[in-house]
C-alpha cells in the first residue's frame, strides 16, 4: 500500500474514534441529566414520582455512581404520603439492579429498624 | 391446578415480590453473615434471611443454620432446608437434612420434607456427593412409604438407577399419595424405563394417580401418546362425574377428596399440557416406520395441529356426551381399557 493512503486510511480512523468518543460523551452527559432529574423525583414526597423515579433509574447502570447513594438515602430515612412500603421495595429493586453491594449494610438496617418493607398497596 | 403446576409451585422463589428481602439476598456476601445471624436470632424475617445466610455464609455458619431445624414454624424448617443444601458444609447438613426430610410431625410438614429432598439432590449431585447418596439409598429401606417415595426420588435425581426403580415398585403402594408422588417423580425425571408402571396408573382408584400418570406419560411420550392420553382422561373424566354425583348425594367432601383425589387436579387442563409436551418430541423411529405404512396413516392424524381453541381438542373428544354419540356405547366403558390400548399403541 503506498504511504498517502495508509496515512489517509489511518486518519479516517482517528477521525471515526474521535467522532464515537464525542457522541459517548454527549450521550453519558444527556443521561447524567436524566439521572439527576430522576434522583429529584426520588426525593420527592409524591408516591407516584418517586416510584416511577426508583423504577427507572435502573436503566442507567452507567450512572450509579450517582444513583446508589439517593436511593440508599430514601430507604434509610424517607416517607412518601402513601404507600412506604412498596416505594422501599422499588428502591431496593433498583439498587439490586444497579448491583449495589454497598447497599446491603443499609439494607439490613432497614431490615432491623422494623419499618414496613412489603406490599401494601394494589397494584 | 395440574401435576404441572403442583411442581413449580413447590418450587417457587420464596424472595418472589419482596424487593428489600430479595436485594439482600442477591447482593450479600459473606462478610455479611454475622449481621444477618443477629437477624435471624432476633427473629426478623427468619426464613428468608436463613435462606440468604446458606447462600452467602461461611460453613460454620451450617451449625447456626442446623439449630431451627426443629423450630415450631414449618416456614423456618423449610428454610432450614432450603439453607443446608447452599451452604458448604456437608457434614452438618447431610444428618440435619435426612432429619427433615424423615420428619412426620405434623400435618404441614410435607413442604418441609420436599425442601429437605431437594437440597439433598444438589448435595447428591455434586463431585463430593456420595455420601449424600449412600445415606440416600439408606433412606429406601425406612418404614415411612413416604420418606422412601422422598429418599427414592432423590436418589433417582442423583443419577442413580436403585432410586428410579424405587419409584416404579411405589405407583403400586396402598397409599395413593405415596403413588401419586412416585408417579409425579417419574414424569419430572422423564422415566422412560417407566412407561409401562405409569400406563396401569391411568386406571388408578385415585383421579390425582391418574392425572399425575397423564402428565408424567405426556413428559416420556411422544406424538403417538396422544390416543392413549385422550381415551383415559375421557374415563377419567366420566369416573369425576361419578363421584361428583356421590358428593352431590351427601358423602362428605374432604373423604371423597382423600380416599379419591377428588378436586385435586384440573383433569382436562392436565390432558392439554401432556398432549402439548409429548408433541414436542419427535416421533420413535419404530413409530415413523408404521406411520410411513398405511396401517400407520390413521395415527398420524394425531399428529395434525388443533385449529380448535387450545382446549378444543381435548374437550370435544373427551366429554362423555360425545363419546356416547361417537361410538355408540356408555361413555367409560367405551374406552375399552386404557392401558389395552397402551400395550397396543407401545
Amino acid at each position: 500500500m503506498s504511504r498517502p493512503t495508509r496515512f489517509g486510511c489511518l486518519t479516517l480512523l482517528a477521525i471515526a474514534v474521535a467522532l464515537t468518543l464525542t457522541v459517548d460523551a454527549g450521550a453519558q452527559e444527556g443521561d447524567a441529566a436524566r439521572v439527576g432529574a430522576l434522583i429529584q423525583d426520588l426525593q420527592s414526597r409524591d408516591f407516584d414520582r418517586a416510584h416511577a423515579a426508583a423504577e427507572r433509574l435502573r436503566e442507567f447502570p452507567a450512572q450509579r455512581a450517582q444513583s446508589v447513594p439517593a436511593l440508599v438515602q430514601a430507604i434509610a430515612s424517607r416517607e412518601w404520603d402513601r404507600c412506604s412500603a412498596d416505594m422501599r421495595d422499588a428502591a431496593a429493586l433498583a439498587l439490586a439492579a444497579l448491583k449495589a453491594k454497598d447497599a446491603v449494610v443499609p439494607l439490613l438496617d432497614l431490615v432491623k429498624s422494623g419499618k414496613p418493607i412489603e406490599h401494601e398497596c394494589f397494584e | 391446578m395440574t401435576p404441572a403446576d403442583r411442581l413449580a409451585a413447590r418450587a417457587a422463589d420464596p424472595f418472589c415480590a419482596r424487593g428489600v428481602l430479595g436485594a439482600i439476598h442477591e447482593l450479600a456476601d459473606s462478610t455479611h453473615s454475622n449481621a444477618l445471624a443477629n437477624l435471624i436470632t432476633a427473629g426478623t424475617f427468619r426464613p428468608e434471611l436463613l435462606i440468604t445466610l446458606g447462600k452467602v455464609g461461611l460453613p460454620r455458619y451450617a451449625n447456626f443454620i442446623g439449630r431451627y431445624k426443629d423450630d415450631a414454624g414449618a416456614e423456618v424448617r423449610q428454610a432450614v432446608a432450603t439453607a443446608l443444601g447452599l451452604i458448604d458444609n456437608v457434614t452438618v447438613a447431610l444428618p440435619a437434612l435426612v432429619h427433615l426430610l424423615a420428619a412426620r410431625t405434623a400435618a404441614d410438614e410435607f413442604p418441609v420434607r420436599w425442601e429437605a429432598s431437594e437440597s439433598l439432590i444438589r448435595i447428591a449431585k455434586r463431585k463430593d456427593g456420595d455420601g449424600a447418596r449412600r445415606r440416600l439409598a439408606e433412606l429406601l429401606s425406612e418404614r415411612d412409604a413416604m420418606t422412601v417415595t422422598l429418599g427414592a426420588r432423590a436418589l433417582a435425581a442423583a443419577g442413580d438407577a436403585r432410586g428410579v426403580q424405587k419409584l416404579r415398585d411405589l405407583t403400586t403402594h396402598a397409599d395413593a399419595r405415596v403413588r401419586e408422588e412416585a408417579t409425579l417423580a417419574l414424569g419430572a425425571l422423564a422415566d422412560v424405563g417407566g412407561r409401562e408402571a405409569l400406563g396401569r396408573r391411568l386406571q388408578d382408584v385415585s383421579l390425582a394417580v391418574r392425572a399425575t400418570a397423564v402428565y408424567a406419560l405426556g413428559r416420556i411420550g411422544d406424538a403417538s401418546m396422544a390416543a392413549t392420553l385422550r381415551a383415559a382422561v375421557q374415563q377419567a373424566l366420566a369416573y369425576e362425574q361419578a363421584l361428583e354425583q356421590r358428593k352431590q348425594r351427601g358423602e362428605p367432601e374432604a373423604a371423597l377428596r382423600a380416599q379419591y383425589g377428588l378436586g385435586d387436579y384440573d383433569l382436562r387442563e392436565t390432558l392439554q399440557q401432556a398432549l402439548d409436551d409429548a408433541g414436542r418430541r419427535p416421533l420413535r423411529a419404530s413409530r415413523r416406520r408404521r406411520a410411513r405404512s398405511g396401517a400407520g396413516r390413521a395415527r398420524l392424524a394425531d399428529r395434525r395441529p388443533s385449529r380448535g381453541p387450545r382446549w378444543g381438542m381435548g374437550v370435544a373428544l373427551v366429554t362423555p356426551r360425545n363419546e356416547h354419540r361417537r361410538t355408540g356405547e356408555p361413555g367409560a366403558a367405551a374406552v375399552g381399557g386404557a392401558v389395552n390400548q397402551f400395550r397396543e399403541n407401545h
